[in-house]
């Protein structure tokens, strides 16, 4: 179907259009997918790029299809594609699209899609996808047309590397030490979490656009209780970002043999306590034990803002109070524990001071109250749905006004 | 098709879903064009935000609980029951009303798992015969949540229907009124539960049960209702679930003097009151019975992309079918993309642009 | 949002007077302000005006007390706001430099 000397010319014009999207002209790339698509005579293409804005995504740099009229939404299946891809890390050749379960709407047969990581060393920058209909071809001019990709694809690589450094130059070396602080804070955060029976989990993060330093983690100890911790280190970027890692670090050590939150949470400060208090910079921690087999919370607080209890049986939202200074404060500071029994239908709100301190356009802060408020009329939703939920209020509550601070919430609800 | 407040429409904007004045007449149809003078005319009829057909949107299929049809043939019944009472006749053609409300009941039965995710668009003046074939609908896709069989359906239906037929009897100017009700209007205003009662007990073959949702509609489950301050229990479960249908559908449409809630704002308040003015119970089964952001709203994700509703399902309520329309540099993506939030963990609503 | 602070002195004793918010964008100008003491034995920092502590505010606090001590100067925060109290006493300042280094405003 395509000869070498052809191949030859598509790539070289590819590849001219790349070196005009180093000067930051994003529609160069709707401009290629078109080209690939009239050259190549396929059904659609599309370029994606990863985005860690508000967490890891994918943004859509350029789409083409050709022809007007399909009985099936392209657009939404390439999403589907892009999204696979991005998630697994690995490229995707589906010859019947219909066949495949994570194609939830896919009601053609004779649609096959290449979806081509663009990977830089090991780094996922982005997706090429290029669709098209399998009855029109032979299994050899598949497999001739599968190389072609992976050549246009290393391409593509490669002009959108230069395209990011190009558009983050523009921006300054601020952006792209932004990314890199993101980039550690997400690599961070729980990915995960763990199934317990009796309980449901739910945590989020929203990045401030300057990364912040919130930390959480959540993990099953050696005996299957429950490990959450929450924290906030001093100070943004990427300094914050790597505090954030060695309290992950000292932290995850300390708590795996099931050990006491006091005795954890002392144990964290006596190994970061030189360094912090060195540099001048603190961390709260707050580290929560639970068990579900008497359904215990035990818990010990390191500066950090209270957890808030819902009480299912009276309705009333209480903070779990307990003092203690910040990791860094004091040198081997012995930190005190506090419990509580939670009976089914009550939650616990985890929270980061970017929850309570968020402003809306007029300056007022949210506050504890209306926290505790939200979490009373959200509270027969399960864990991740209260989340969804509590995002959406703070959303309506701030309106446009930009995030300054990270925030980030973690929900425990015990439903049995 | 999406929906946008009336402030932000504009000249030219074309209707997307019909929209019906208090006796099921057009008052403009699907598919009309928008002129400054039909803006006004919806301002004027206090009605807060309308379906706009927008082609960066496209097209979005939306699925009524109940056909147009049959809602317009409960509006009129309704308005026909009221109004004869109204002019000192103290009987109605109970049939009527059985043929209307079975056909409610059927058409809902017929999907079980029904979420409400269309916003009722109704005008001010309408308060009293949309709003009852509104609590109607409710009370029922409730009773279903809650197991009824069909008798227990219809009875429970022809109480919301008529719960407030007692305000027949209340004069029209204090019902449009502005300003709060002194105190003598206040007694007399609550007496429309009792002449409800009166009314309805004294038609036979309307069930009694039915009737004492007239009577109980504004009791509240701590005991500080009127008219006998029944508490908990001691006020019928019929009663019970109008009460919550008939406060959600207060709370999310146009009332003089005060403005509409978005359904999750108002399942807030309801969550926030179960257990106190509410049955708890009732409660639990009606949250899951609304959709949160119903089709066509328009919504902020977490990435900056904006995006309208497209489907709601009952078990994950947060976590809407969404089609995304405008990119994070407030770009129209063309042609847009669909994503559905349940399989998409990274995305999340940070809110609702009310704006449209 | 911004940070004043006004320096007044007498005899040995500097008081800075502040009005404004202490979080990552003034937090600088606290620090700032305890540069050049020379014969200062003692600082008293006036609350009264602070609206809002953020944890980087709290943090130059910190510093600034420890900045001080260092120098063998005696430091005072007078008349906290209840709720800027709060968020210090949450993060356990009184605990690390002292009860008595914090007062808080009498309402």
């Amino acid at each position: 179907m395509f000869n070498e000397f052809r191949q030859t010319q598509l790539l070289y014009r590819v590849c001219s259009l790349l070196i005009k999207a180093q000067q930051d002209n994003d529609e160069v790339f709707n401009q290629i997918v078109a080209l690939l698509c009239q050259e190549l005579r396929v059904t659609g293409s599309s370029i994606w790029i990863a985005t860690h804005q508000g967490g890891i995504g994918q943004q859509r740099l350029a789409f083409f299809q050709a022809g007007e009229k399909l009985s099936y939404s392209l657009p939404n299946l390439d999403y589907q594609a892009a999204a696979l891809v991005f998630e697994q890390g690995n490229g995707l050749v589906l010859h019947n699209i219909h066949n495949d379960e994570n194609f939830h709407e896919a009601k053609r047969n004779d649609l096959w899609v290449t979806a081509y990581p663009l990977k830089n060393k090991s780094e996922l920058i982005g997706v090429f996808c290029i669709w098209d209909n399998c009855n029109k071809r032979t299994h050899q001019e598949r497999e001739n047309f599968v190389s072609l990709v992976q050549k246009v694809g290393s391409e593509l690589t490669n002009g959108l590397y230069n395209y990011k450094q190009y558009s983050q130059a523009n921006h300054k070396r601020i952006v792209k030490e932004l990314e890199t602080a993101r980039r550690i804070q997400f690599d961070l955060m729980p990915k995960e979490l763990p199934v317990l029976q009796g309980i449901s989990l739910g945590v989020r993060t929203i990045p401030a656009n300057e990364v912040g330093g919130d930390y959480l983690d959540i993990f099953l100890t050696n005996s299957k209780h429950l490990g959450i911790a929450i924290g906030d280190v001093m100070g943004k970027g990427i300094p914050a970002a790597l505090w954030m890692a060695m309290t992950k670090v000292a932290m995850r050590t300390a708590a795996k043999d099931d050990t006491q939150p006091h005795i954890a949470v002392s144990q964290v400060n006596s190994v970061l306590f030189p360094d912090l208090s060195r540099q001048g910079i603190f961390v709260t921690l707050l580290y929560a034990l639970y068990d579900p087999y008497n359904k215990t919370l035990l818990f010990s607080n390191a500066g950090h803002l209270p957890p808030l209890l819902f009480r299912s049986k009276t309705q009333k939202v209480e903070p779990l109070q307990l003092k203690g200074a910040y990791i860094g404060g004091v040198e081997n500071k012995i930190y005190q524990i506090s419990g509580v029994r939670l009976q089914k239908g009550d939650i616990v709100l985890f929270y980061t001071d970017g929850l309570i301190e968020a402003l809306n356009s007029a300056q007022k802060q949210l506050g504890v109250e209306k926290v505790a408020e939200l979490l009373n009329s959200n509270a027969l939703y399960d864990a991740s749905q209260i989340i969804d939920r509590l995002i959406v209020d703070l959303g309506q509550f701030t309106g446009d006004y930009h995030q300054t601070d990270d925030i980030t919430l973690a929900v425990l609800k015990v439903e049995e | 098709m999406r929906i946008i407040s009336v402030e932000n429409l504009e000249e030219g904007m074309e209707i997307g879903r019909t929209i019906h004045g208090e006796n099921g007449t057009t008052l403009l149809a699907a598919g009309v064009e928008l002129t400054s003078r039909f803006i006004n005319r919806l301002k004027e009829l206090g009605i807060a935000s309308v379906y706009i057909r927008d082609d960066a949107v496209g097209e979005i299929e939306i699925d009524d609980v109940v056909s147009e049809r049959t809602r317009l043939e409960a509006l009129k019944v309704t308005k026909e029951v009221m109004s004869n009472i109204n002019l000192n006749s103290s009987s109605f053609d109970i049939q009527m009303v059985n043929d209307v409300v079975d056909n409610i009941i059927n058409e809902l039965l017929a999907n079980r798992d029904i979420v409400v995710n269309v916003l009722d668009i109704r005008a001010i003046n309408d308060f009293t015969y949309g709003h009852s074939v509104s609590v109607a609908i409710l009370s029922i896709i409730t009773g279903i949540a809650m197991g009824y069989d069909h008798t227990k359906l219809s009875k429970l239906a022809a109480g919301a229907l008529l719960h407030d037929i007692g305000k027949s009897k209340f004069p029209e100017h204090l019902l449009n009124k502005v300003d709060p009700l002194n105190e003598e209007e206040e007694q007399l205003f609550q007496g429309h539960t009792i002449a409800g009662f009166e009314i309805l007990k004294n038609i036979r073959e309307f069930s009694l049960a039915a009737a004492h949702v007239a009577l109980q509609h504004h009791e509240r489950y701590d005991g500080t209702g009127y008219p006998r301050q029944l508490k908990g229990e001691g006020i019928s479960e019929f009663a019970r679930i109008v009460t919550v249908a008939d406060i959600y559908d207060k709370m999310t449409t146009s009332i003089v003097g005060r403005p509409r809630c978005m359904p999750f704002q108002a399942l807030e308040i309801i969550m926030a009151n179960r257990g106190i003015f509410l049955d708890p119970e009732v409660v639990e089964h009606f949250m899951n019975i609304i959709a949160l952001f119903p089709v066509g709203t328009t919504v902020l994700l977490n990435t900056g992309e904006k995006a309208v509703v497209i489907q709601t399902s009952r078990k994950h309520p947060t976590r809407p079918e969404v089609r995304v329309f405008i990119d994070r540099d407030g770009k129209l993506i063309t042609p847009p993309y669909e994503i559905n939030l349940v399989y998409s963990s990274n995305y999340f609503i940070t809110r609702v642009i009310e704006e449209g | 949002m911004s940070l004043e602070i006004e320096r007044k002195k007498e005899n040995d004793i500097m008081i800075l007077q502040m009005s404004g918010v202490l979080d990552i964008s003034t937090v600088e100008l606290l620090q700032n302000s305890i540069n050049h003491l020379g014969e200062i034995k003692k600082v008293i920092c006036d609350f009264e005006n602070i609206r809002f502590v953020d944890s980087t505010g709290v943090g130059g606090i910190a510093s600034v007390i420890r900045a001080c001590r260092k120098n063998e100067i005696t430091i005072k925060i007078n008349n906290i706001l209840p709720e800027v109290f709060e968020v210090l006493d949450i993060l356990g300042l009184p605990e690390i430099f002292g009860e008595e280094t914090f007062e808080v405003k009498q309402v």
